[in-house]
């Protein structure tokens, strides 16, 4: 809705505006932790640590490697994650709908940085129905939509506000991961919603125009309303961004905190999920 | 016996009063300074915004004087006498050829004597003048020109005065208030100048029966409609052609106006050739009429109405369109030759709309609206010509419906339903020869009412969505919440002591509240924004203002004047914004608010020239705005609970307008603008999130973007007397102002960033318009 009005007010400033890429000069703030991770009901608990770096720094973000990962099932600790490579930890843990999780990542000194132990706040695994259907369609051109073949799921939502659920698509088995693929929505207006009984969730569209052959897997996850919260503030942060109608800029903070104050955050976030899968091949 | 009679009646007193018209069309003329001049005694007063004046005057024999820039001035001897006279009196508009002798003749002082400040008069002929983006004449865009008065950027929503945000501006088009004020998203106002008779800005020292904002008053008051004869006028230009035909219903009794506007460029779209745009919707139109009688020698009524809409779209995908709906009617009476009566009923609507066709499936429509109806009652009473009273009660019901949707599903947002009350009362008085005083008291109550929910938090302080304890229910008419108490008185005071017959020096303070705020977190105010009432857990809003200035005239005829002015506000409960606010469509918008204070000072300079044949201002404003929202945790805080400044604080803001006007068939028009950067936040580090990298910030507006400067130029060029031609171009030199400055990662390799600078104009914009009267 929002979105749809910012489009409509972006086109009429595009009659006359023009962007021109320029040198500037960024101040340069303290380094700080990010700790992302998640677990979940259908693959390995997995946590990243790694080290913020100046925004126009080409590098990738410096990887923590030493650092102690501890995962938290209502809180009992079950496991210790290994250190794989570049500041990835793993563990074979998987969740279950209805528990709680919740990370401690404990960091040694660093020039400039003390060490110290963070916590995520404790992340809900809550229910996630499955994908009734998942097809492609041929489309033909229309105003605002290119002639090709598209995806689409049916899907239904399962009775009870306060659902969130986050989308990811695996094009040939290489997860779509810009900050415009950032997909997560809610049951605000949709609680209870089946396909095809009205009032019913519309087919929806998750890829195209795309070509016969190109396998699409679809991975519907819930998420709680924090992670809701921070990926849409991730992606209005990044893409809605220096326009007259957009928000303005605001620190984009996750769930991570050091352990005993909250105030003091990390970067990242740390959640659970409950994931369904859902593949088709596009066909003629 | 004989000799001593003139002494007698100089001692005795008569009133003088009546009104003034323009004798072309009929229209009332405020601020006209009318003067008795007599053998004993000398002194003057200002028409009322009706146009009335009343003077106390020796019963002895003498002259009265009218005189207003523009205009030529107008003499009338009065006999001696005790019974009270009354005029009727119809100035001339000047005659370019009499122009520079008629002007020399008079000492239009009236800045110098006025307790009046911090107020800026423009009327649409003077507007007209001055060139504008696509040739539309731009009241607002005008306004920005003068000191204290700024935008976000170009094209953007609203304006702010003096470090207020766009929603402390009362917008009244003939009494009635105006939620949105910009066609097009910004790009121009919804006042058409055809249309207008004459604008009026208060940034401060704000009379007390005004109230309900922060931050500034812009009265527009529309034509009355030509009373003498059948009149239209028109102009036919790139973005859209407007006509206006006015005349008497019944000759100097009763008069009519009636004013269109639309724009048309969207009819052009289907020869794009692009299939998006052929299918695209985009055009604004507006309508004003006013008709007013006289029904008697004492009593004047008018009603007037404004109805204007946006529409946007791509006819099978989506619709949205806004606009406002205004209707006045208004009474005035001359109760006796010393007391004036004014009588005012309003109705203003407000609504947007955004959603898909309605036979789309499935089908989706959002309706959002703020209703007002608004009722002045107020008296002006001339006790003698040094003391004047005014008082008045007034009153607005508000209803606003944030939203509704229709269509696939239906859900709406509880409604909310507030009443505000006000009583004034302004005692304006001449102390000595030299000083001059403004007292005025405001008292404004307010009531949040039923039917509403209302929650209860953990924390009331700092609401959120997880933190509810309790609900409560109110039914229809229940009180909510009331604001009613000491905080409500808001005292006005300005004064006014004349150093010397040229110069003034001026001192004002006014206090203000304002209980409606505009739920926006965008960089400039959308038309999806909506206003929503002070209750359980919004407060109102205060300022106080304090403003001294200095006014000195130069030349015989007063024709060029300087006004230095500085002034220093507070600011206290401003609503702000949790870091990611959803805004839309949130029912219990208290969780993503945050309340803090803010603070404005500067000084500001306006150098005008009012006569010959050039003519025009400089403007310079050196200011700061701030704004700080603290509180006990981090998501209570903006910019970790510092002072940080506002979207649109600029230190420096230039403005050279001028018109030069050679011989009488053409005008020469020019403006340059220079304005320092606005705060723009920039990253100081990079995070990442599952492999997507994301900016971080933690210096809320710490940057700057680079300064703005732009001319723009018009010729405007007489063909025969009836029509004109208006050519000129926005953005002369075609400079590439940035109204932000962002960064985006390059789709391949997401940590090469560039930073880019977002224009609005791009290059030269030049136009042309036609215009026309008969």
């Amino acid at each position: 809705m929002r979105r749809l009005a910012f489009f409509t007010a972006a086109s009429a400033i595009a009659l006359t505006s023009c962007q021109d890429i320029i040198e500037v000069e960024l101040p340069e703030g303290e380094t700080r932790l990010i700790v992302n991770g998640r677990v979940t009901d259908g693959d390995s608990a997995r946590v990243d640590v790694k080290w913020s770096v100046p925004y126009l720094n080409t590098d990738p973000n410096e990887p923590v490697t030493n650092a102690l990962v501890v995962l938290l099932e209502d809180e009992v600790a079950v496991d210790t994650l290994i250190h794989r490579s570049n500041g990835r930890y793993l563990s074979n843990f998987q969740g279950e709908v209805g528990r709680s999780y919740r990370v401690v990542v404990t960091v040694p000194e660093r020039e400039g940085y003390p060490s110290g132990t963070w916590t995520s706040a404790t992340e809900a695994l809550n229910r996630c129905n499955d994908a009734d259907s998942i097809y492609s369609q041929y489309l033909p051109r229309a105003p605002f939509q290119q002639e090709g073949r598209y995806v689409f799921i049916h899907w239904s939502e399962a009775p009870g506000r306060g659902d969130h659920y986050r989308v990811r698509i695996f094009r040939n088995d290489t997860l779509q991961n810009q900050t415009f693929d950032l997909t997560v929505f809610n049951d605000d207006f949709n609680d209870g919603f089946v396909f095809p009984t009205p009032p019913s969730i519309p087919p929806i569209q998750i890829a195209g125009p795309d070509s016969v052959g190109v396998k699409y897997k679809v991975e519907l996850g819930s998420i709680s309303m924090g992670l809701f919260s921070y990926l849409n503030l991730l992606r209005e942060q990044t893409l809605q961004v220096g326009g007259l109608f957009d928000p303005p800029p605001a620190p984009i903070v996750g769930n991570i905190y050091r352990e005993g104050n909250e105030n003091e955050y990390a970067l990242g976030y740390f959640y659970a999920s409950a994931i369904r899968t859902a593949e088709v091949t596009i066909s003629q | 016996m004989l000799w001593g009679l003139p002494l007698a009646l100089a001692a005795q007193t008569r009133v003088i009063s009546g009104s003034v018209v323009d004798a072309a069309n009929g229209e009332s003329l405020p601020g006209v300074v009318v003067t008795w001049e007599s053998a004993s005694k000398k002194t003057n007063i200002v028409t009322n915004t009706y146009g009335m004046f009343s003077l106390t005057v020796p019963a002895e024999g003498g002259s009265v004087t009218a005189q207003l820039l523009g205009y030529s001035p107008y003499k009338q001897a009065v006999k001696a006498g005790r019974e009270g006279v009354k005029l009727s009196i119809r100035l001339n508009e000047q005659s370019f050829e009499l122009g520079e002798v008629a002007v020399q003749s008079q000492k239009l002082d009236n800045n110098v004597k006025t307790t009046e400040m911090s107020v800026s008069s423009l009327t649409s002929k003077e507007i007209k003048k001055i060139p504008q983006l696509l040739g539309e004449t731009d009241i607002v865009r005008t306004l920005t020109l003068l000191p204290g008065v700024s935008t976000v950027g170009e094209a953007s929503s609203g304006f702010n005065v003096r470090g207020g945000n766009a929603d402390q501006n009362l917008i009244l088009l003939d009494e009635a208030p105006v939620y949105s004020s910009s066609h097009l998203f910004g790009f121009f106002s919804i006042f058409n100048a055809d249309a207008v008779r004459d604008v009026t800005l208060y940034k401060g020292g704000m009379p007390s029966n005004y109230g309900g904002r922060l931050s500034s008053v812009l009265d527009v008051r529309q034509k009355e409609g030509n009373s003498e004869r059948f009149a239209a006028q028109g102009g036919i230009g790139l973005l859209s052609s407007r006509l206006t035909v006015e005349g008497p219903l019944v000759k100097r009794k009763a008069s009519f106006m009636v004013s269109g506007r639309r724009s048309y460029f969207d009819l052009f779209l289907p020869f794009t050739g692009n299939l998006e745009l052929q299918n695209t919707t985009i055009y604004f139109y507006d309508v004003n009429a006013k008709v007013n009688a006289q029904l008697s020698e004492k009593d004047r009524v008018f009603a007037s109405m404004y109805f204007g809409r946006d529409q946007f779209g791509a006819q099978d995908l989506f619709d949205f369109g806004w606009g406002n709906w205004t209707s006045t009617l208004r009474w005035n009476r001359a109760v006796n030759s010393k007391l004036f009566f004014n009588a005012t009923a309003v109705y203003s609507d407000y609504t947007y709309s955004l959603g898909t066709p309605e036979d789309a499936v499935p089908s989706f429509k959002l309706d959002s609206r703020i209703q007002n109806t608004v009722t002045n009652v107020g008296w002006t009473y001339y006790a003698s010509n040094r003391h004047k009273l005014d008082w008045g009660v007034q009153n607005t019901y508000y209803v606003f419906s944030p939203g509704k949707i229709t269509g696939a599903f239906d859900i709406a947002l509880s409604k909310e339903y507030a009443n505000e009350s006000a009583l004034y009362f302004s005692d304006d008085i001449k102390v000595t020869e030299r000083l001059s005083a403004t007292t005025g008291l405001r008292y404004s109550g307010f009531a949040n009412l039923g039917p509403r929910t209302v929650y209860t938090y953990a924390d009331p302080r700092y609401p959120t969505t997880t933190s509810i304890v309790d609900t409560t229910v109110f039914a229809r008419g229940d009180v909510v919440k009331t604001f009613i108490g000491l905080a409500g008185f808001e005292p006005r005071l300005a004064l006014n002591y004349e150093v010397g017959p040229k110069a003034s020096l001026k001192l004002s303070y006014n206090r203000s509240r304002q209980y409606i705020h505009l739920i926006s977190n965008n960089t400039t105010a959308t038309p999806v924004n909506v206003w929503r009432p002070a209750g359980t857990y919004i407060d109102p809003a205060t300022v106080d203002q304090v403003a001294v200035g200095v006014v000195q005239n130069f030349r015989e005829d007063n024709g060029i004047r300087l006004t230095l002015e500085g002034y220093a506000k507070t600011f206290s409960n401003l609503v702000d914004y949790r870091d990611g606010a959803d805004l839309v469509f949130t029912d219990d918008i208290e969780t993503e608010l945050l309340t803090g204070a803010g603070r404005a000072y500067g000084a500001e300079v306006l150098l005008e020239k009012k006569t010959g044949k050039v003519t025009g201002w400089i403007g310079y404003t050196l200011s700061r705005t701030e704004r700080l929202i603290d509180g006990p945790t981090r998501i209570t805080r903006i910019n970790n609970g510092e002072w940080y400044p506002a979207n649109y604080d600029k230190l420096h803001d230039l403005s050279v307008v001028f018109t030069y006007s050679p011989t009488k068939r053409w005008d020469i028009g020019g403006t340059w603008i220079y304005q320092s950067g606005r705060p723009i936040t920039y990253p100081d580090a990079r995070g990442e999130f599952e492999g997507i990298f994301y900016p971080v910030y933690t210096n809320r507006n710490g940057a700057r973007t680079p300064a703005t400067h732009r001319l723009d130029l018009s010729i405007t060029r007489s063909v025969g007397k009836r029509a004109s031609w208006n050519f000129g171009v926005y953005n002369a030199y075609g400079r590439r102002n940035p109204y932000s400055i962002f960064f985006r990662a390059d789709f391949e390799n997401p940590t090469n960033v560039n930073a880019y600078r977002l224009s609005i104009f791009g290059s030269a914009v030049p136009f042309f318009t036609y215009n026309f009267s008969f």
